[in-house]
């Protein structure tokens, strides 16, 4: 039969949308047998598959889909009840289902195969505990119809579909289902291409409206101003809707789980719930299909290795069943993913044995490492401490393919654990990877952009200091970075752009960087900005080049280069050269010792001392007086494509003075990002960043603006209360989104 | 039969492309240079937001570009589904030429330009060399895989 490739391509689409609903749907319903509406949801996924195949003659498909269809009636009648038996038939049928699917998609034909075993299966189930005759002659009537002529067949079929229909006990959630199922079907399905030309046109007609606006901003003609302004207002509503359509909730993702979890619990003896939070939070969609295998990863350790087996468990004063909670939500614009267990936990004495085995420490050494070290160590290619290889993991290929599949789209992995108790992993994950912020640095008159997420530190070297800024480690060139070696390239070395040496008379700008655990420079000519850049691939043509990650296309229109810094480390071979020093502790730890904090010193006017903790300042900026502009009553600041709100902290802040500023020039500002706006916090100056204890002092009077104080070098150091800030700026005036129709409305009084 | 053909010179010497794959011709030749691609790829530049590949004519074709004017023309030809750029000094007419003047390159012809040159076609005065911008794509592909194996550190 001739079947219409466009009409077969929506009958594959809208298969596979079935049974991922019918993985998730089983795992439902084993758990809450007695649940007539997910039983009927179930009913009429396959009787809908069922009638499609019908449509384009795919006999085997229509067969199975029947018998599991059969099997289901007389579940949803009340006839037999669900046992995990008929439940692991039904997921067979789906399974084989799917394999038929995969079939005619390759081929446009279904494959060839007896699924007369499996269907027999079906019919058995189906047979056993029916004491009602009416079945027994539905029954009949089936293997009589499975001999008879396909017409007939059909016709069969749709009578006892019908007639089952009829039985359904409540319409009430018949309609509900009906609705529900309307409200599924009602969005578009649109092609990821299609997508990504929309995002590659919206984002160049944002770069059109940069051109535009200088030419209104010249203009004296207020009919022409008024139309760049729409076009500039509609041009960035476009941006942020285009951004939003290629969010899709986490649940595409997790609705294989259910099955997943199911199934290898199955293989491991193991009675386990997979609770899930959150699954309607927001992704990326091409970060959605870069953390779905890690995530798998990590949910086959967790059953695999922590959660016990029920008598165990019981042992234990636990409930048989285990349980794992996935719970995905936002928060500081990035995605974060925990996946908790209540199983035994690491086995830490494990993991320091089998490291003293495997030589990767010395015993001396083993036995001095803390958790948050020995946790570091599951991170180790071919690190396992499973005694014995399974099917499901101990392979020891894991965790670190787990870690690098995070890292590389800008993400984290961090574990915690507790004996007895379970242990939790939580994945960071930026929202998206097609914008990404990025620090564009200049070389040879070149400009290039390195991923903000692999940079440390910047540091600029004075070249008239009396040391010469690199040291000569016998031929590589390598910098002392507090106490640490660091070897350093150069970028324009790297690139082969020309042979320059270090010696150059100008200062010297270095981007600390990390690759797998190994910290390096790199120098660059100039550093000019961060700002998020949109990722381009760089087309098969240029696809071997691992140095770049990409291209991007800068505000003036021009191409640059995105840098990618793994690639230029084992380019360079350092990270061939150099192993990771595994002893070392992790880099943030060498700063900040346990039970401190880092927090950023400033100076208001009238209060020399006052802090805020460094993980709520996202930037220090330079703000001149000729950048703060009205909006309302407000200051703002626009500042690379960003509206901040301006707030003056002396005017906040008791015991501050408010001052005359209008001889200064120029103001520092940190910025902070709290629920979707920015703000801009003006101070005097801005001096250290210091570590001081987490501990804080309480005011005996509370003080306006003022959280508490924490002690450093004997000193007290009063520490901001940036919420308190906060709401005192909101609430005089609450709506400052659109103070124009407040305004209006004020005339109107 | 007659089809048309666009010609382009890079110094003195004329050749021509199939007038069919070209998408458009124009000028803003503003490209930001890719260290570490082949020599052929003169670097990247944005077309209303996509990213095209440039080639360097004169390097690819073995002549000698007219210093004032060298690659002054970016004709875009579309190869398969994407989209190249071949940088170039100037285009000239566009010819309408049948088969009967049409030649495939003569056997002893070098191996190296046999992936670029799709054959020539007699005119009254000289020959009109034809490049085929697809030969010489799947030959960078092929190049390039094979620079994999390699090691990259020289």
């Amino acid at each position: 039969m001739e079947n219409n490739d466009e009409i077969l391509a929506e009958f594959i689409l809208e298969a596979r949308e079935i049974l991922d609903l019918l993985d998730g749907e089983f795992i439902r319903l084993e758990q809450s047998p007695d649940d007539k509406k997910l039983i009927g949801n179930i009913f009429r996924a396959l009787h809908t598959l069922k009638g499609s195949s019908g449509f384009f003659a795919f006999k085997r498909l229509e067969k199975i889909s029947h018998a599991g269809e059969s099997l289901l009636g007389k579940i949803r009648d009340g006839q037999i009840s669900l046992d995990p038996e008929k439940t692991d038939r039904l997921l067979d049928t789906v399974d084989v289902l799917r394999i038929i699917i995969e079939g005619i998609e390759k081929s446009n034909s279904e494959p060839a195969g007896d699924d007369q075993e499996l269907i027999e299966q079906l019919q058995a189930l189906a047979k056993v505990q029916s004491q009602s005759v009416q079945s027994q002659v539905v029954q009949q009537q089936e293997n009589a119809s499975q001999q008879a002529e396909p017409e007939t067949e059909i016709e069969v079929y749709s009578e006892t579909s019908a007639s089952s229909q009829v039985n359904v006990p409540a319409p009430a959630s018949d309609i509900a289902i009906a609705e529900k199922a309307h409200d599924v079907s009602a969005p578009v399905k649109v092609n990821l291409d299609t997508l990504d030309r929309l995002m590659n046109l919206t984002s160049e007609m944002v770069l059109a409206r940069n051109r535009l606006l200088p030419f209104a901003n010249n203009s004296k003609d207020l009919n022409f101003s008024q139309t760049v302004r729409s076009i500039d207002l509609l041009t960035l509503e476009l941006q942020e809707r285009m951004m939003k359509m290629r969010m899709q909730p986490i649940s595409y993702v997790w609705s294989k789980f259910s099955r997943l979890v199911r199934d290898i619990a199955q293989e491991c003896h193991k009675k386990v719930n997979l609770i899930q939070i959150g699954s309607e939070t927001e992704l990326d969609r091409a970060l959605l299909d870069a953390i779905r295998d890690p995530l798998i990863h990590i949910l086959r350790n967790s059953i695999d290795h922590s959660i016990e087996i029920p008598e165990v468990r019981k042992s234990k004063g636990k409930l048989e069943t285990g349980n794992i909670q996935l719970r995905a939500f936002h928060q500081n614009g990035m995605v974060l993913i925990e996946i908790a267990d209540d199983g035994a936990g690491i086995h830490y004495e494990g993991i320091r044995q089998r490291a003293i085995e495997r030589k990767l420490i010395s015993p001396q050494e083993a036995a001095g490492l803390t958790k948050e070290a020995l946790t570091d160590l599951i991170f180790l290619p071919g690190f396992s401490t499973k005694e014995k290889v399974s099917s499901l993991s101990g392979r020891g290929v894991g965790m670190d393919v787990v870690k690098n599949n995070i890292t590389n789209v800008g993400g984290s992995i961090e574990i915690s654990s507790e004996a007895n108790a379970g242990t939790t992993i939580k994945l960071k994950i930026p929202l998206t990877l097609a914008i990404m912020p990025a620090l564009l640095v200049g070389s040879e008159s070149q400009t290039y952009a390195i991923p903000q997420n692999r940079i440390i530190e910047l540091v600029r070297l004075d070249p008239n200091a009396a040391q010469a800024p690199f040291e000569d480690f016998y031929g590589t060139p390598v910098y002392r970075l507090r106490e640490n070696l660091i070897p350093v390239l150069n970028l324009s070395d790297e690139l082969r752009l020309n042979k320059a040496s270090f010696d150059k008379a100008n200062s010297i700008n270095l981007v600390v960087a990390q690759s797998e655990g190994v910290q390096f420079g790199i120098v660059v000519d100039a550093i000019f900005n961060i700002q998020d850049v949109v990722v381009k691939p760089l087309g098969p043509l240029l696809n071997n080049l691992p140095k770049y990650a990409g291209a991007t296309i800068l505000g003036s229109g021009r191409v640059s280069l995105i840098i990618d810094v793994d690639g230029i480390a084992s380019e360079s071979g350092l990270i061939g050269k150099v192993q990771p020093n595994i002893i070392a502790p992790v880099l943030e730890s060498t700063q900040i010792l346990e039970g401190e904090m880092a927090m950023l010193l400033f100076e208001l006017n009238g209060l020399s001392r006052i802090a805020a903790p460094l993980e709520s300042i996202e930037h220090i900026l330079m703000l001149s007086e000729d950048q703060f502009q009205e909006n309302g009553n407000k200051e703002v600041v626009y500042y690379q494509d960003q509206l901040m709100h301006v707030i003056r902290l002396e005017n906040y802040v008791s015991g501050c003075e408010v001052s005359d500023s209008s001889g200064q020039a120029v103001f520092p500002a940190l910025t902070c990002h709290i629920n979707h706006k920015t703000y801009a916090l003006i101070v005097k100056q801005v001096y250290d960043i210091i570590q001081v204890p987490t501990k804080m002092h309480e005011l005996s009077s509370p003080q306006r603006g003022i959280e508490g104080c924490v002690i450093y070098k004997d000193e007290v150091i009063n520490v901001l209360d940036l919420e308190e800030v906060l709401a005192m700026h909101n609430a005089h005036d609450s709506s400052t989104v659109y103070p124009r129709v407040i305004d209006i409305q004020g005339v109107l009084d | 039969m007659e089809a048309n053909y666009l010609t382009f010179f890079i110094g003195k010497s004329q050749f021509c492309i199939p007038a069919e794959k070209v998408v458009e011709i124009n000028r803003n030749c503003d490209y930001t240079i890719v260290p570490g691609a082949p020599e052929a790829i003169k670097g990247i530049l944005n077309l209303r937001g996509q990213l095209i590949v440039a080639f360097d004519m004169s390097s690819l074709l073995g002549v000698a570009s007219e210093s004032s004017l060298s690659n002054a023309v970016s004709i875009l030809v579309k190869v398969d589904s994407s989209t190249i750029s071949l940088m170039v000094d100037r285009v000239g007419d566009i010819l309408a030429l049948g088969e009967s003047t049409f030649e495939l390159p003569p056997n002893n012809f070098s191996l190296h330009m046999r992936n670029a040159v799709l054959g020539a076609h007699k005119l009254a005065d000289s020959l009109l060399i034809i490049i085929d911008p697809s030969l010489f794509i799947n030959q960078l592909t092929t190049i390039t895989s094979a620079t994999e194996l390699l090691p990259t550190s020289l």
